[in-house]
This record gives structure tokens, sequence and C-alpha cells, in this order.
């Protein structure tokens, strides 16, 4: 099951020491004591979820929460308030901002993990349904007329030149965007057969990520589990 | 003082459940503990210090940041006197007040520790 990644701010030791015990066995937590240490991790590591002090040494959670917006890469990404901050013009303020949940310390490690699965799991929802129809990186998918073209930098068009077959499994994977598709739901889905040969699919999978190109690599493989098309690129 | 310290309970027993209940072993409540005796070993010096630098930003800040150390391990009356200091109008007439909380939260602190030192053996 994938495990969500979290980037958490937070300064002050206990709290950093429980949400390590709290979180790092469940998530894929990485726990900076400072804005200018997260910015930096930003760089390299795209988290499914902010967890933000309001309140930190080199400035406030607000002025961190516009940077984030101002960023492609992270204007989606839910953000949760984990803050002593029990003020209401605070915490109005910070859903006004655009904060997908607020907690007051000090939290209750049950009801915090609670909050982070259910904001992860519709904000990956949300993603996959805003993919899903047309686009996906520089593919333009239409399903009338059957085509994907690759968009390059100057918004021309390239026609993608795919199979029927590869058509098919592309658009299975477009429809179930973050997702991990065991071979079996592959084959069910493009073959409409219970059973397929593994090789088969796996054949058909590899040629898919040769003709799509760069965009190839948001198809991973899964160990054991199958594929997924990501929409993170390593 | 905006409201008695004395009206708050002291510890959260409920909070230091919860701390057990994540590691029963106790190894999380030491981790704490250890935690909370050397943030507070020199809190109210630092304190007394940056009053008379006239720091009283810093002041806020340690206490917002002391409060959160305290509340973490349930000791409530604690946390009340780091919040009292945190939103403390620095005037002159507010001195005696601000040398009332520090003293009571030097208290407080100590009675804490003990408090802990018995409950993590």
């Amino acid at each position: 099951m994938k495990k969500y990644k979290i980037l958490a701010v937070e300064d002050e030791p206990t709290t950093q020491a429980l949400l390590q015990r709290c979180l790092a066995f469940s998530y894929d937590l990485v726990l900076v004591p400072s804005l200018e240490r997260a910015k930096e991790i930003l760089n390299h590591f795209k988290p499914d979820l902010v967890l933000l002090d309001l309140y930190l040494p080199d400035g406030n959670g607000f002025d961190f929460f516009s940077f984030l917006k101002d960023r492609t890469q992270s204007s989606r990404t839910p953000v949760i308030f984990l803050t002593l901050e029990s003020d209401i013009k605070v915490k109005v303020k910070s859903f006004s901002a655009g904060a997908y949940d607020y907690i007051t310390k000090p939290f209750d490690n049950t009801e915090l993990m609670a909050r982070i699965d259910a904001h992860c799991a519709r904000s990956a929802e949300v993603s996959s349904a805003f993919y899903t129809p047309e686009i996906f990186a520089d593919l333009l998918f239409n399903r009338e007329s059957l085509q994907v073209h690759r968009i390059d930098g100057n918004g021309q068009k390239e026609l993608v030149s795919l199979s029927p077959t590869e058509f098919k499994l592309l658009q299975c994977f477009m429809s179930h965007i973050g997702k991990t598709l065991s071979r079996e739901q592959i084959a069910k889905e493009v073959w409409n057969k219970s059973h397929f040969q593994s090789r088969t699919i796996d054949r058909h999978i590899s040629s898919l990520r040769k003709k799509l190109g760069p965009t190839g690599a948001y198809l991973k493989t899964i160990s054991h589990g199958g594929y997924l098309l990501s929409l993170e690129e390593r | 003082m905006k409201a008695p310290i004395k009206n708050f309970s002291q510890v959260d027993e409920v909070k230091l459940q919860e701390l057990i209940s994540i590691d029963p072993s106790g190894g999380l409540l030491r981790q704490l503990t250890t935690i909370f005796n050397s943030e507070m070993q020199n809190a109210f010096i630092m304190m007394k210090e940056e009053y008379n630098k006239n720091n009283f930003d810093s002041i806020s800040k340690l206490a917002h940041r002391l409060r959160s150390t305290s509340l973490n391990l349930g000791m409530v009356r604690l946390g009340e006197i780091f919040k009292q200091l945190e939103y403390l109008d620095f005037t002159p007439e507010n001195k005696s007040v601000f040398q009332d909380l520090v003293h009571y939260g030097e208290v407080e602190r100590d009675i804490a520790c003990e408090q802990l030192r018995t409950i993590t053996g």
C-alpha cells in the first residue's frame, strides 16, 4: 500500500519527537525545523501533504503557505496547520487562505493520522479527476478520435503512433491515475479477460513506454504489484 | 496575573496516559521528559536576562515554544503560565506580573520535573 509523503515543518523538539514517533512508521515523513529548510526540501521532495506550524523561528506559516500556492508543483498540496493557536480569528484566517485543516496542539495522535489520511485520499481523487479526461504531462489524449498527441514547448502537436492495444492500455491507465493496477486488472480492462499472459502485458507496456518518450517514465512498474501511472516522474 | 493559575489543574492525566499508550515501554515518555528537562533547565533564567535587555519579543517566542513543550507532556498549569508570559503586555506597570509569573513558573517547573521523574522511574 502506498505510503503518503508528509512534509512537517516544526521547530519545537517535543512536537518533533511526537510527530516522528506517531507518523514515521505509517508515512514517508520528512521533518524540518524551519521554513528555509522546507523550501530547500521542496526542490527534490514532493509531499502529498504538508503539516505546518504557524510560528517558526524564521517566519510564519501564512507566508510559507503563500509560497506553496505560488509553486505549480505544490499549489494543490493539502496543508494542515498544526499550531498552539486556538484563536478563532486565526483559524478563520487559515481557512480563508486555503488551509485544508487546522489542528491545535497538543494533538491526539489517532485524530491527526485520520485527518492526514482523509485529506491525502481526497487530494489524490481530485488530482486523478483533474488529469483523467484529456491531458497528462505533455500528452493530449483524445478518446473520440482514438489519438494521442505530444505537445512540445511551442504548443505544436505531434501524433504519437500507438497500436489499438497500446491506446487501450494508455486509456486504462489514464482512467486510474495514481493507482496501482495489477496485471489481472489490466487484462480485464483492456482485453476483457480475467487471465492473460503476464509476458504479453509486459511486452505491450514496454512498447507503450518507448512510444511515449520521456513521459513513459511516469508509467512505473510496481514490484509484485503491477503497474502505476504516477503523477511523479521519480 | 489574568487568571488565577491555581484554578488550572496541574497535570492532564489523559495526555500522560496517551503517551504511555503510544509506547507502553515508556520510551517515548522518557524521551519527551529528557527534552522537557533540557528545555526547562535555564528557561526562566533566560527570560529574566531577556527582560533586563528589553528583548520582550524573545520572551514571547520562548514562552510560546515552552508552552508547547509543557502541554505535550500534560503539564497544564505550567503551560498556562507560559501562555500568560507569551501574551503579557511588557509595560513597566506589569513588571511585577512578569516577576510573579516567572516565580510561579519556576515552582511549577520543579513540581513537573519531579512528577515526571516519579513516573518515568
